[in-house]
């Protein structure tokens, strides 16, 4: 088990760039993902720690080895790919045990490992099936059976859930999660789901147009994106457009629209009075409010969706329609007035330039 | 209700009570039924009379099978005047025996050709690459009989090669059959190569990375993913090629082989045309040759069903895994495959060379002319068989097209056990040695008793004009191909774009007028041109059903008339050329029905497979 360090890697596909300029370094025993929109680089820069692309710049270090130009099957590490590679002419067993014959591990321990393997992914007695008798879940299972049972560096894990149902993926997450902890292999993990990389992650890498945008735990990416673009794809929010007014101990007046609300600079970096700013708020950070007050808005509900835990209410405004989180014990109908209240250190500025570009 | 209530009624009820497949079903069924299984059929059941125990004994025996063969060496080296002389040849087990080993070795030597160049064309970029791709597919242009001619001229008694080799103090000479064998692995190991390449770059990539991923490469990566993978393709392959050399008739021809089925049922089924029986050879070789086919046609359609994964694939992403070749995969490329490929086009430029020239006599040819396309356009006998060709051919194309669209359509709509049998049977001809169907069809419209049943009589082609029954035998054997360009058009248009035309109220018949036909037009017309070059080209029943009346009362086609040709004294001195010519112009059709259809389809050149 490694640390791995990608640094300044780049990869180019004609004009496009794929990957662009990725720094990372991944703890020894940690799982770590990768997580953006289809086409942000994440699964190519997965493919480049395994060895199948070959980035025009940069570094790969599994410790203090340089793997940069090392061929895939001198990696040491195991995919899983998204569609499962299972050899469709090989049973379970032939299939897990494939990487062991090619170590020229001895027969007997051969079938002991993979024993212990299926066991391990609650497989057992499968053994003789192919690919083709298994269920998606099952064959999955084999998938990761097939490359832990090699004892990798790095398990490497691209979108490894996606063609799940919704139920198994919930399963398979945990379960994969809990085998992890128990081996300590180093993993990568590629997804574009950002509750699946909350969920299993220790720590996160935000990728967009093939640049990585921040890379903080579950709780630091969610509560604190330091970019527009990270904000809105994390969980649902509210984007209300406004202009800076003045500015106090690192609290910004913002008007927007009819409305006048108080926020923080999610970068860090300061704005001009006038300034063109998009403010970004969680639905479940707005609570109901009594009258008057700062950061107290009022709007007319106009939808009303119950989701279990929050009812999702969407209001209109002056400053534009918003989607709160409101708990059911508040009882309130289409066409009600109600009031609603967010903390200033949850409204989250960010420059419009940022926004538009996205 | 019968007994047989329940079968037939489970078989039934998967149908849809529709007119038009019904109709659809029935022609597709009857055509093979008349013109397929039922003189198979007759070969296996009217010869009775013919087929005592004490002849089927002596077909155990030489000339048939001889077990000690006849011949002392594989290769024989000989030295005179300073000259290493180096022959090739064959010692003979017999013409059963001699048939199927060779086809064996074909089968061998083709599949070990066809998979590395297919590996070296599917996974590797390299310099030249467009140009092999297109070399590759010279050999499996069709020009009956001749391109055989140029190997032997290359590689035969007194050979180019040898010509210039002579001066390095060695000659290289193949005899009988070695040459037969080959020269059939030039003619056919491209379909190989088609069938494995188009396996190959069909494996989901993600399943190779993996076993690299696992640490396996190169021979191992190759053994233990790709070629398993690949062996479908590899099958089809192989069971064409063997087939298709038990069966041809050009290499043993050109390498002057007696001892071959094949030659030898041509001889026979003429003779007993004119002697009016039927000889045992006849059935007996046909009879050898069709199970042995069929065998192994069923044997590698079960295997290859068996192993359509289907790839078990669902999303993840599609990297084409092409690769720059190692110095010593640079070295194999091109010192061996692309020499190789470049050689086994050889033969169709030959055909050329041939066709334009007066003499080709030693090494080079000489007195380029047009003089034999000449004589093909004035000498009656070759225009008359032109002229047959393409009325043949021609109104074979029309049956095929009513086939094809009916079997298509049943095949690829209808999920019932009788659509099955239609899938089966539409692709069945393929794999049929044409030889054996020529001589079933002989036996029964020729000699058996239904022969004289209005309206079979009819298509006596002894007591009448073979027309009528040398056109429904290319359409049978022909529609494949136009079957299956419908099928894979059919397979574009979605059911729902018919379901919703009858939920407006259309009937099945609208449906196909006004939805289908339109949307798989092109697919009907590539596929008819296709079965019409094929038709054109076709020699097993062209050279016997066709030649049952002597070549000078005009019903022979053209391929009958080259066979004449080339075995019968016509045309004096030169009549490789006037054939070779004959043989350009079936290739000029041909070139510019690829073409066509490469645009309309948008789809390679690779019909040929199981």
């Amino acid at each position: 088990m490694v640390r791995v360090t990608l640094s300044g890697v780049t990869k180019r596909y004609g004009r496009v760039t794929a990957v662009d300029n990725v720094s990372l370094e991944i703890g020894d025993g940690e799982i770590f993902t990768l997580l953006g929109p289809s086409g942000c680089g994440k699964t190519t820069t997965l493919r480049i720690i395994a060895g199948f692309e070959r980035p025009d710049s940069g570094k790969i270090m599994f410790d203090d080895e340089d793997v940069t130009s090392l061929k895939p099957h001198l990696r040491g590490t195991a995919m899983v790919f998204q569609n499962y590679a299972l050899w469709p002419h090989m049973t379970v067993f032939d299939n897990v045990a494939y990487g062991l014959k090619l170590r020229k591990v001895p027969k007997g321990e051969i079938r002991k490992r993979v024993k212990e393997a299926l066991e391990l992914v609650g497989l057992s007695g499968l053994e003789d099936r192919y690919p083709l008798q298994l269920s998606g879940g099952q064959q999955q299972r084999v998938a990761l059976a097939r490359a832990i049972v090699v004892e990798p560096r790095v398990l490497l894990l691209d979108e490894p859930l996606s063609n799940l149902d919704a139920k198994l993926r919930l399963r398979m997450r945990e379960e994969i999660v809990s085998l992890q902890r128990r081996l300590g292999i180093t993993t990568i993990y590629v997804t574009h789901d950002q509750e699946e990389a909350m969920s299993i992650s220790d720590r996160i890498a935000v990728m967009n147009k093939g640049k990585v945008l921040q890379v903080d735990t579950p709780q630091g990416i969610y509560r604190n994106p330091r970019s527009y673009f990270v904000a809105t794809f994390i969980g649902r929010t509210t984007t209300l457009r406004g202009i800076i007014e003045a500015s106090e101990n690192g609290v910004y007046r913002v008007r927007a629209g009819g409305l006048t609300i108080f926020g923080i600079s999610a970068s860090g970096r300061r704005f001009r009075q006038g300034e063109e700013v998009v403010a970004v708020i969680r639905p479940e950070d707005f609570t109901i409010a009594g009258d008057g007050g700062v950061n107290v808005i009022q709007g007319r509900v106009d939808l009303v969706m119950f989701l279990g835990v929050f009812n999702q209410v969407k209001l209109s405004t002056p400053a534009g329609p918003i989607t709160v989180y409101l708990r059911p014990k508040f009882k309130v109908s289409r066409g009600d007035q109600i009031q609603v209240y967010v903390n200033p250190e949850d409204v989250k500025l960010y420059s419009i330039a940022e926004a538009v570009e996205d | 209700m019968g007994k047989k209530g329940p079968r037939a009624a489970s078989l039934l009820d998967k149908l849809p009570v529709d007119p038009v497949i019904i109709v659809m079903l029935t022609i597709s069924l009857l055509i093979f039924a008349l013109f397929l299984i039922a003189p198979l059929a007759s070969l296996f059941l009217s010869p009775r009379s013919i087929l005592t125990t004490d002849l089927l004994k002596s077909y155990l025996d030489y000339p048939y099978i001889s077990l000690e063969p006849i011949g002392d060496e594989w290769i024989i080296t000989l030295d005179r005047d300073g000259v290493t002389h180096i022959i090739f040849t064959w010692r003979n087990y017999g013409i059963i025996l001699n048939t199927i080993l060779a086809a064996i070795l074909v089968t061998i030597f083709t599949s070990i050709i066809g998979v590395l160049v297919a590996l070296a064309m599917a996974r590797y970029d390299f310099p030249g690459k467009n140009i092999l791709r297109i070399l590759v597919i010279v050999p499996l242009l069709y020009t009956p009989f001749v391109n055989a001619f140029v190997i032997y001229k290359f590689l035969g008694d007194g050979g180019i090669i040898s010509s210039i080799t002579s001066h390095l103090g060695f000659t290289i000479e193949f005899q009988d059959i070695a040459g037969m064998i080959l020269a059939q692995t030039m003619m056919f190991w491209p379909i190989v190569y088609l069938n494995v390449y188009s396996s190959m770059v069909q494996i989901d990539p993600s399943l190779e990375e993996q076993a690299e991923n696992l640490g396996a490469s190169g021979l191992k990566l190759f053994r233990s993913v790709t070629l398993p993978l690949s062996m479908p393709g590899l099958a089809s392959g192989a069971a064409i090629v063997f087939i298709f050399s038990m069966e041809d008739l050009a290499a043993p021809l050109a390498f002057k082989v007696e001892d071959v089925i094949s030659i030898r049922i041509v001889k026979e089924i003429l003779s007993s045309a004119t002697i009016m029986e039927l000889s045992p050879d006849t059935v007996i070789l046909a009879l050898i040759l069709v199970v042995t086919a069929s065998t192994w046609f069923i044997a590698i359609k079960r295997y290859v069903s068996l192993r359509q994964y289907a790839m078990v694939v669902r999303g993840g992403r599609w990297t084409p895994r092409r690769f720059k070749p190692s110095l010593l995969g640079y070295l194999l490329i091109y010192l061996l495959m692309a020499p190789w490929t470049l050689f086994s086009a050889i033969p169709q430029f030959g055909v050329l060379v041939y066709a334009f020239t007066e003499q080709w006599i030693g090494v080079t040819p000489t007195g380029l002319t047009l003089d034999n396309f000449r004589y093909i356009f004035s000498e009656p006998v070759t225009l008359t068989a032109l002229k047959n060709s393409l009325v043949y051919a021609g109104s074979a194309v029309l049956v095929i097209i009513v086939i094809a669209v009916s079997s298509a359509y049943v095949a690829s709509r209808v999920k019932s056990r009788l659509a099955w049998l239609v899938d089966l049977l539409s692709t069945i001809p393929i794999a049929i040695p044409g030889l054996a169907l020529a001589t079933g069809l002989i036996i029964l419209y020729g000699f058996s008793r239904a022969s004289e049943v209005w309206p079979f009589s009819l298509l006596n082609p002894i007591e009448y004009s073979p027309a009528l029954l040398l056109i429904l035998a290319y359409a049978v054997r022909r529609s494949p191909f136009t079957t299956r360009a419908i099928y894979a058009g059919l397979q574009q248009v979605h059911e729902a774009l018919e379901e919703s035309a009858m939920n407006l109220g259309a009937s099945r018949a609208r449906v196909l007028a006004t939805i289908v036909i339109p949307l798989i037009g092109i697919n009907i017309f590539s596929g008819a041109l296709i079965s019409f070059v094929y038709s054109v080209a076709e020699v097993s029943t062209s050279i016997t059903v066709g030649r049952i009346h002597p070549i000078d009362e005009g019903y022979a086609p053209m391929t009958a008339v080259m066979y004449e040709y080339l075995t019968g004294g016509y045309g004096g001195g030169n009549y490789i050329h006037i054939v070779a010519a004959m043989a350009t112009l079936i290739l000029t059709v041909q070139l510019l029905v690829i073409t066509v259809t490469n645009i309309l389809l948008k789809q390679r050149y690779a019909f040929i497979g199981v």
